[in-house]
């Protein structure tokens, strides 16, 4: 304890709070990092971390709370500002101009100048191969960084930031794209940087690398930090245990009957670097959980199955048919149902009415034999019906999608593919987003299905979802199937051992 | 919950209307003020022979509706107008005797298809944006116009392709008629048939299209092949209005279709708009130049007033777009600083 306490905190923020339309991001957040340490933060999707992380770099602005470096109050109103005062953010998704060469993005907005107007270029590409040269990585200083690959684009970001000067490095999730090889240069980079003194902050949902690297953590859970201190007082457990929070209740899973026969058969689903070797049967009646934390790759696999994007190897079968990957369209006429986890971009047709949103699957059904018109008679009927049977509230059918609340569009979108009569459904977070009402009644619609034989695949990232409507779960880690748990065997705790690759635990 | 209920009918209503009535109440104080200059202007036979003007760059705007629906542009269509008005107007003493009226118009429908199933092919097929795919095919149809014109006018002689556009039914020109009725169709087709509604939908979002089972290249073609047929039936009446073809007409013809479509207020993202609106703001053009011949207004300062116009409508698009997001965000805000002191 004492080490921590004798140094002043480098960066720290005070009561932060961030909320988003209906979800509180950050609800009072205190955290501090201290020079030369490397302080991990840890917490399930969507418990806070990367809020945070925008807060600090300028992104988001706080709705209220403080941020001090050095003890003195900075007011972070742009990422530029951020780094003015010393901070530097390395996103997942990288943020940096593909058609730009190395020094090009490393020196942008701040290009070294000849004749006061000409960007020296010499100058640039010197300077950067003598900073890749410290950081001991082999990256060509003038190559469009569209060309690299993830790892060296990672490196080039490290490398923007250190030749910023920035005292305060947050990495979010930075291991998610290299290789074993390129990850230990990384530690190398972030112990070098440790002993120059900077503040590392690091995001990862890898008890290994946080075990390998941090000296300090802190916990993360619905916008709160529940937990934190020196590393060497934790265990992982201890660190998992905090992370789920809840006491694991006893869940009112509801035992339907499960059909015996496979209404999807998955064997052996592989994809280059996406996903590897995944088998797993979905039983008629059954809802079967897919759980693993961001970037593990359930939701690739999902898409796969529907036909969204290809896989190498490995087979599905469909109702005891063979799939064949010829896309969404042959999937939906076989059966398959599928729920996109972007409802905005992937899902709703903003502009269009809510009727014929509802309808857009079933176009054929509802058309005349002979002139092709649809009939609005069977149209009004399909939507009504579905209106009544999942509660969907919208002022009237033609009106515009985009104006109703997430709940509803969601359900509406539910009642698209419901319409078509498919046996197998995907959802993907069906519940993100949607207020708690709409959810419980999502529950239910999930629950009615089941009875009536409909297999449903959820893949969600909200466990105690997963706890109160699956009857059984598999997890995935960094692509691979790390545990299939059956309803007995399910619990918070263990999905989370299993997702962060602390067991394999089978059923 | 009733009242909330007919409280949000009675808004929602009011900025439905609002948008939909715009092009029409422009159309109206235009018509209405020049009528107040000259009386002449509201003269029975003077509005009957402004719609009759307005019908065939309307008949060509409604292709294009579905076109920029869909999220595309077709810059062909001015091109395509001059080469099948030539082929329609020297196919026509040979073909005429042999498929009939009936047969001839469906000749060339089809050839207008089959253009635009080109067009659909190389943005579907060969994944070139439909910008640059139908700029190149502007060049390519245009050039085709000349070859077949051998670069000469072509005269129309033949008194039942005269007939076709210049004619009218008690007073009403016929090609105001085949306008209407096109309208019509357009507006069926784009809400009440499969069709329609997959435009509308690869319009709002090609990546939800896909995910919904909607082959999007199948819609790309269809689409083109639409605008196509369209640009036919205004070649042909265009033919015969103008008793002749010109393999140099129709020259800015595309811009001033699209044009139109904006005027009517279909969104150039793509997702929305309205075939009727389009009908309406075809009429508003017509009606605008019709009133520069009526106040004698210098040709030049046309062009500009035209210019004008087009900037004053896309601007408002704009500035209603931005007044909406600030009143929504306003209201969200509102929603949420309410729920916060509820939770919190």
């Amino acid at each position: 304890m004492e080490e921590t306490n004798n140094q002043s905190p480098l960066v720290s923020a005070h009561g932060i709070r961030k909320s988003f339309p209906g979800v509180v991001a950050l609800d009072g957040v205190d955290f501090t990092a201290q020079a030369s340490r490397v302080h991990a933060v840890v917490g399930e999707n969507g418990a806070g971390k990367s809020t945070l992380m925008k807060v600090l770099g300028g992104v988001y602005q706080q709705d209220a709370g403080t941020v001090l470096m050095d003890g003195n109050p900075v007011n972070l109103r742009s990422p530029h500002q951020a780094i003015v005062a010393g901070i530097s953010v390395i996103y997942q998704e990288l943020d940096l101009a593909p058609h730009l060469t190395a020094a090009e993005n490393i020196h942008l907005g701040r290009e070294p100048r000849r004749h006061g107007v000409l960007t020296d270029h010499a100058a640039m590409s010197r300077a950067t191969s003598a900073l890749f040269e410290e950081m001991d990585v082999s990256i060509p200083a003038d190559v469009p960084v569209g060309q690299l690959s993830l790892a060296d684009r990672q490196m080039v970001e490290i490398a923007k930031a250190i030749s910023r000067k920035s005292r305060v490095i947050i990495m979010d999730e930075p291991t998610s794209s290299l290789t074993e090889r390129e990850v230990g240069v990384l530690y190398k980079i972030i112990r070098r940087l440790r002993e120059q003194g900077c503040a590392i902050v690091y995001i990862s949902h890898r008890f290994k690398e946080i075990f390998d690297l941090a000296d300090d953590v802190t916990v993360m859970r619905d916008g709160r930090v529940v937990g934190g201190g020196l590393l060497r007082d934790f265990d992982r457990a201890a660190i998992v245990r905090m992370m789920v929070g809840r006491d694991v209740q006893e869940n009112s899973r509801r035992t339907g009957q499960v059909g015996s026969e496979a209404a999807l058969r998955v064997q052996g689903l592989s994809l280059q670097g996406v996903f590897n070797d995944v088998s797993f049967d979905l039983h008629a009646g059954e809802t079967l959980g897919m759980c693993g934390l961001a970037g593990c790759g359930r939701e690739e696999v999902a898409r796969a199955l529907f036909g969204l994007c290809s896989y190498d190897r490995g087979s599905i079968e469909l109702l005891g048919k063979p799939l064949p990957p010829e896309g969404p369209a042959a999937a939906i006429r076989r059966g398959l149902g599928f729920l996109s986890e972007d409802r905005r971009s992937e899902g709703i047709f903003a502009q269009m009415s809510v009727s014929a949103n509802m309808t857009l699957m079933i176009l054929r059904r509802l058309a005349w034999r002979v002139s092709g018109w649809l009939s609005s008679a069977a149209e009004r009927a399909v939507v009504d019906s579905h209106t009544v049977s999942m509660k969907i509230r919208y002022a009237f059918p033609s009106q515009e999608v985009r104006l109703l609340s997430g709940g509803n569009q969601q359900k509406v979108l539910l009642a698209r593919i419901l319409a078509t009569g498919c046996r197998v459904l995907i959802l993907c977070e069906p519940t993100r987003g949607v207020d708690i009402g709409a959810k419980n009644e999502i529950y239910a619609l999930l629950r009615e299905l089941n009875r009536q034989g409909v297999a449903v695949l959820l893949i969600s990232s909200d466990l105690p979802e997963v706890l109160e409507v699956c009857h059984r779960a598999v997890v995935m880690f960094q692509g691979r199937l790390a545990g299939n748990l059956a309803r007995e065997a399910m619990s918070e705790e263990a999905i989370m051992h299993c997702a962060t690759g602390l067991a394999g635990g089978a059923a | 919950m009733n009242e909330s209920r007919t409280s949000f009918w009675r808004r929602l209503a009011a900025a439905a209307a609002w948008r939909e009535r715009t092009v029409f109440m422009a159309l109206a104080v235009l018509f209405l003020a020049v009528s107040a200059v000259n009386p002449r202007f509201a003269a029975l036979s003077n509005v009957l022979s402004i719609l009759g003007d307005s019908a065939y760059i309307g008949i060509a705007a409604i292709g294009m509706t579905l076109c920029i629906i869909f999220g595309a542009f077709d810059l062909s269509i001015g091109a395509l107008l001059a080469l099948l008005s030539v082929a329609a107007v020297t196919w026509a003493p040979v073909l005429h005797p042999v498929t009939g009226t009936a047969g001839f118009l469906a000749v060339i429908a089809m050839a207008g298809a089959g253009c635009g199933l080109v067009n659909g092919a190389l943005v579907a097929g060969l994944r070139i944006p439909a910008f640059i795919a139908t700029l190149g095919m502007m060049y390519v149809y245009r050039g085709a116009a000349f070859m077949l014109s051998g670069g000469q006018d072509q005269r129309l002689a033949d008194d039942w392709f005269l007939a076709l556009a210049n004619g009218d039914l008690a007073g009403v020109p016929v090609v105001f008629m085949v306008f209407a009725v096109l309208v019509l169709l357009g507006t069926l087709l784009l809400n009440r048939h499969p069709l329609g509604r997959r435009i509308q939908a690869v319009g709002n979002s090609p990546k939800a299209a896909r995910a919904a089972g909607i082959s999007v290249p199948r819609t790309t073609l269809a689409v083109f092949a639409i605008v196509g047929v369209f640009t036919a039936i205004a070649a042909v009446l265009q033919a015969s209005l103008l008793r002749g073809a010109q393999p140099g007409r129709g020259v800015e013809f595309e811009l001033y279709v699209i044009a139109t479509v904006v005027l009517g207020g279909t969104s150039l993202d793509g997702g929305k708009g309205s075939v009727i609106n389009t009908a309406i703001a075809a009429v508003l053009l017509a009606t605008l130049q019709c009133s520069f011949s009526f106040l004698t207004v210098n040709p030049y300062l046309q062009k500009i007033i035209i210019g004008g116009v087009l900037l004053a409508a896309f601007s408002m698009n704009y500035l209603r777009e931005r007044a909406e997001q600030s009143r929504r965000r306003r209201a969200q805000r509102i929603k949420q600083t309410g729920k916060d002191k509820v939770t919190g």
